[in-house]
């Protein structure tokens, strides 16, 4: 432990994570620019580090780009990585109503609270964490997904039947190309960029950014440049709201890094699942998406401390948990950490002095944030004429940059017009985004489930974890139908002309 | 007024300017011909950041730049099990500036009808590396030996899955081949497609699966971790780094070889002069002991080839490749 | 731009029947009762169910709203053009990036876009140089990301 705080505490050492800090904060930042992105730029950039700065680079890097994702979701309903996507129109509809400092100042102290709790888990109980994460075979996580689409249900505002098909959309996008079980082209027509299937990335940078840009393009913005640019004191109401809504806090961090420590699923996905456990469970849930900060709490929490859940089975195992870490273990690896039990065994000072990086990664989180803000309000002045050309530029670039081609921008684009239909006539777009991510997750567990049962549905309830979740996910589909149709059918009863209009 | 004049004039530039882009099409390609290489070299990766090809190249990269003199930038293009990255490799200029790593899946997707692309559509460099096939299973298996699970599988076919790449991936392909070389046929252990070895060998912990038959270094942390073993390999020697495990021929008497490899190649057509250089400084990196170090520390294989013997080396992969994948049904018709 | 419901479940219609019969193309896998065809089968199925209720509340609302009703920028030749410039110069970006090069094509395609804008003439070209070397500088110097050189290969850097 000594030795660890001796190879933290180096001068060399804290210059790059306070750089990398930047990095990630500028990246989650920037729309068009997501923290998985960063880390693929960050791997040439370690390549040739000492093993502790080169993870903590990363470490620091990603838990910043994720809070910072939040910062142009409020200001700009634009959300800088796909983590924010699910309270963007939330937080936004909090600055429209001139508490964009009360947000921001939210996602800024419980991103880095969940930071904290996913890091603290991390070092706790990791092992046995990880044992319960390794026993999830494809039926339970063909579970999973289900559950995941049940959130867009929730989390959608507006006409239930146009989410349904926004999500439907996304389904389908995510059938495109190789990637799937069977490993046959499909809606390929011969192309091969086609065959790599459509990335969700640059597919969120055009329905949330660049459709964003057409809108102001068309003079449809509402100018929120001047009144809303006040930030004011981003530590309004810290003390209230940790009283008000620790229950949502905690909630919020123990769903976030659980759904992180598995295999497969991050931060975006823990970020939805909180945003929708919270409106179920509120006692208010009227007040979702009119600029609530509730929800925000919760999700903020929970997609900051996915981040240190997903580093479980990642250094327990070389499991990787989300699309990071997966970058990551190769990082571990060319750095001579092997992940396995053994690395506590083996290097306990290197593994410890990661720990510490990510402990004041998320302590160092505050006054970065905070200067962070603080510079985006400046941004918030620069013209909308300068502005949004620019964010179209890095746009543009992200986009390139997730595949180093120009069928990147393309995508990007293509759901750019897409996005801007949609949100005219009352489509939402969030859960396009969610059907893309989850779409292989649920066709590939699926198949490979109806395989390893030779085709019986009875896999899907026979082992424990599976069917309880099984349960739940139908209970969940179940329950809120049969409510539904018992309150109609008793209204009629009561009052038969009430229920007209 | 004035802006909607502005925005006319800006209409008119657009179309001089998409005009003028075609134009420079032609200049671009000019050839400069002074002593290769005097700009960066592009190196493609047709897999993703942080994986083994991933890795290979970025090492390769790093000592070539060294050797050459010039800056050697990894490019990760990626999709389609490959397929993507395969083809900018082939079709970038054969100027010797973009170079790329093809591995052993250059020798199964043309059979699957996926594309055009063979080995013919390259220029052979340096073969680098080279992974067998092992035979994992749980660590709690009733499995002592590869001839045990033979036995198994014979006795009641479709009783096990296996799983660890894709639908017709390359460590489906070693199960598949294995199989028919022991007169068992190949769907009697389905596969269960799955997003590489890692979630492959999760299932296998998780208890989904009963075989996961990927290389060793992907399996190293689990075998580390005592969650997994390693029954066989299917190779010609034994591993130096897992000196324990036996060949599959050891313990069976089925000489049935598969191993990934990669390998670096630049677009068919290259200057002789430009490839003479590049195989001699491949040589270079291959002899250092970064590299070796290197590919020790990772648990990876090292085998050189070049030139034709390299092209020999493909071609062979290439047949055995698409006799298996005829034997399972993988191959289009 | 809103569209009557009925014209977009419509819409949606067709293209659920196109990836739905499309679908049934797909080759059976030796070893997969579920193949490649099934779920983009049941997607098409769903969409096709939604589109029927859309097209069903759209009938309903039908002389309330009318075919289509537009927005104002519809009506605006200056709002419309400064739209279709700005895809052009997507698109001409997407088309000659790699021949071209990164540096001269996103000065072009910036130094438009500020113009239609309304960002004053003298500025435009003056910011668009200072982004496009600060944005190349940092992907590609810092970041290694390979923007393309194009024209200006023999001066690369």
């Amino acid at each position: 432990m000594i030795l660890a705080t001796e190879m933290v505490f180096q001068p060399q050492v804290l210059f790059t994570i306070v750089m990398a800090a930047l990095f990630g904060l500028f990246v989650g930042a920037v729309p068009g620019l997501t923290a998985t992105m960063a880390t693929a730029l960050l791997v040439p950039v370690t390549f040739f580090m000492e093993p502790v700065p080169a993870i903590g680079a990363i470490v620091t890097c990603s838990a910043m780009a994720i809070f910072a994702g939040d910062i142009p979701g409020t200001l700009l309903r634009i959300p800088g990585t796909p983590a924010s996507a699910a309270y963007t129109d939330e937080a936004y509809a909090m600055t429209r109503k001139g508490q964009g400092e009360v947000a921001l100042g939210a996602n800024l102290l419980f991103s880095a609270l969940g930071g904290l709790f996913g890091t603290a888990v991390l070092i706790v109980a990791a092992p046995s964490l990880a044992e319960v994460a390794l026993k999830f075979s494809s039926f339970e996580y063909f579970w999973l997904a289900c559950l995941g689409l049940t959130c867009a249900t929730v989390v959608g505002t507006g006409s239930p039947i146009k989410g349904l098909v926004s999500l439907l959309l996304g389904l389908f996008v995510a059938t495109v190309g190789l990637n799937n079980p069977a490993g046959v082209p499909r809606f390929t027509f011969g192309s091969v960029d086609l065959m790599g299937g459509i990335d969700f990335i640059p597919a969120m940078i055009g329905l949330f950014a660049v459709s964003e840009i057409f809108r102001y393009v068309l003079g449809m913005s509402p100018d929120t440049s001047g009144a809303q640019t006040r930030v004011g004191n981003l530590f309004t109401g810290w003390g209230r709201m940790m009283k008000q809504y620790w229950r949502q806090s905690i909630r919020g961090n123990i769903v976030g890094t659980l759904i992180g420590a598995l295999p497969g699923a991050g931060a975006d996905i823990a970020s939805w699942v909180s945003y929708a456990v919270s409106k179920r469970l509120s006692r208010t849930p009227e007040k979702f998406g009119t600029g609530h900060v509730e929800g925000i709490i919760e999700s903020t929490s929970s997609n900051n401390a996915a981040l240190g859940g997903a580093w479980v089975p990642a250094l327990v195992f070389g499991i990787p948990g989300d699309s990071i870490t997966a970058i990551v273990i190769g990082v571990l690896y060319l750095k001579g950490m092997n992940p396995g039990p053994t690395i506590f065994i083996n290097n306990p000072q290197d593994i410890y002095a990661v720990f510490l990086i990510f402990i004041l990664a998320n302590i160092f989180m505050v006054p970065a944030g905070w200067a962070a803000i603080k510079s985006a309000r400046l941004l918030m002045r620069v013209p909308r004429n300068v502005l949004m050309p620019t964010i179209l530029l890095f746009c543009v670039v992200g986009s390139f940059a997730i595949n180093n081609s120009v069928f990147g921008i393309t995508i990007m684009l293509v759901f750019g017009l897409l996005g801007f239909v949609m949100e005219e006539n009352g489509f939402p777009i969030a859960p396009t985004i969610l059907g893309i991510v989850l779409g292989p997750m649920l066709e590939e567990n699926f198949v490979t489930s109806m395989i390893k049962s030779d085709g019986s549905f009875a896999g899907f309830f026979e082992r424990p974890i599976s069917g309880t979740l099984g349960v739940l996910t139908l209970a969940l589909w179940v329950v809120p139908l049969a409510l539904f149709l018992w309150r109609k059918f008793s209204a009629n009863r009561v009052s038969p002309h009430a229920t007209r209009g | 007024m004035k802006r909607r004049t502005f925005i006319g004039t800006c209409a008119t530039a657009l179309t001089v300017a998409l005009s003028a882009g075609g134009a420079l099409l032609g200049m671009a390609a000019a050839p400069a011909l002074a002593a290769y290489p005097e700009r960066p070299i592009t190196l493609i990766v047709p897999w993703g950041a942080g994986g083994g090809t991933d890795a290979t190249a970025r090492i390769v990269g790093s000592l070539l730049e060294k050797t050459l003199g010039q800056p050697v930038n990894v490019v990760n293009r990626t999709g389609g099990s490959g397929v993507v990255g395969h083809q900018a490799i082939a079709s970038s200029a054969a100027d010797g500036y973009t170079l790329g790593i093809a591995t052993v899946e250059i020798g199964m997707m043309h059979w699957q009808g996926l594309t055009q692309l063979t080995h013919t559509d390259y220029t052979p460099l340096a073969l680098m590396n080279e992974d067998p096939a092992g035979l994992q299973v749980a660590q709690d298996s009733k499995f002592a030996s590869a001839k045990d699970f033979l036995e198994a599988v014979r006795a009641k076919p479709g009783s096990m899955k296996a799983s660890g790449t894709g639908q017709g991936g390359i460590w489906h392909l070693a199960l598949a081949g294995m199989l028919d070389e022991a007169d068992i046929p190949p769907q009697s252990v389905p596969w269960v497609p799955s997003q590489g070895a890692a979630p492959g060998l999760q299932d296998l912990v998780a208890g989904g699966v009963q075989v996961v038959p990927c290389s060793l270094p992907e399996a190293r942390s689990l075998i580390d971790a005592g969650r997994v073993k390693s029954l066989a390999i299917m190779a010609k020697e034994r591993n130096p780094l897992f000196p324990n495990i036996p060949t599959l021929k050891e313990q069976t008497g089925i000489d049935w070889t598969m191993a990934a490899w990669r390998g670096i190649v630049g677009p068919k057509g290259l200057p002789q002069d430009v490839s003479d250089r590049l195989i001699k400084a491949l040589k270079e990196v291959y002899d250092s002991s970064d590299f070796k170090d290197f590919m020790n520390q990772r648990g990876f294989g090292m085998i050189y080839a070049s030139g034709d013997q390299f092209s020999n080396f493909m071609s062979e992969s290439n047949e055995s490749l698409g006799t298996v994948m005829k034997a399972v049904g993988i191959a289009k018709q | 731009m809103r569209i009557n419901d009925a014209i977009l479940g419509a819409v949606l219609l067709a293209f659920a029947l196109v990836i739905g019969l499309y679908a049934q193309s797909f080759p059976a896998i030796p070893g997969q009762e579920y193949g490649a065809s099934v779920f983009p089968t049941w997607i098409a199925i769903a969409i096709g169910g939604c589109s029927l209720v859309l097209i069903a509340g759209g009938i309903r609302h039908w002389a309330e709203t009318g075919a289509v009703a537009l927005a104002s920028w519809a009506r605006s030749g200056h709002h419309l053009r400064a739209l279709a410039i700005t895809i052009a110069l997507v698109i001409l970006y997407i088309l000659v990036s790699t021949p071209l090069g990164f540096i001269p094509t996103t000065f072009i395609t910036l130094t438009v876009l500020f113009g239609i804008l309304g960002v004053r003439l003298a500025l435009a070209p003056v910011l668009a140089i200072l982004l496009t070397m600060a944005v190349h500088y940092g992907f590609y110097s810092l970041l290694k990301v390979p923007l393309p050189w194009g024209v200006l290969t023999p001066w690369a850097w």
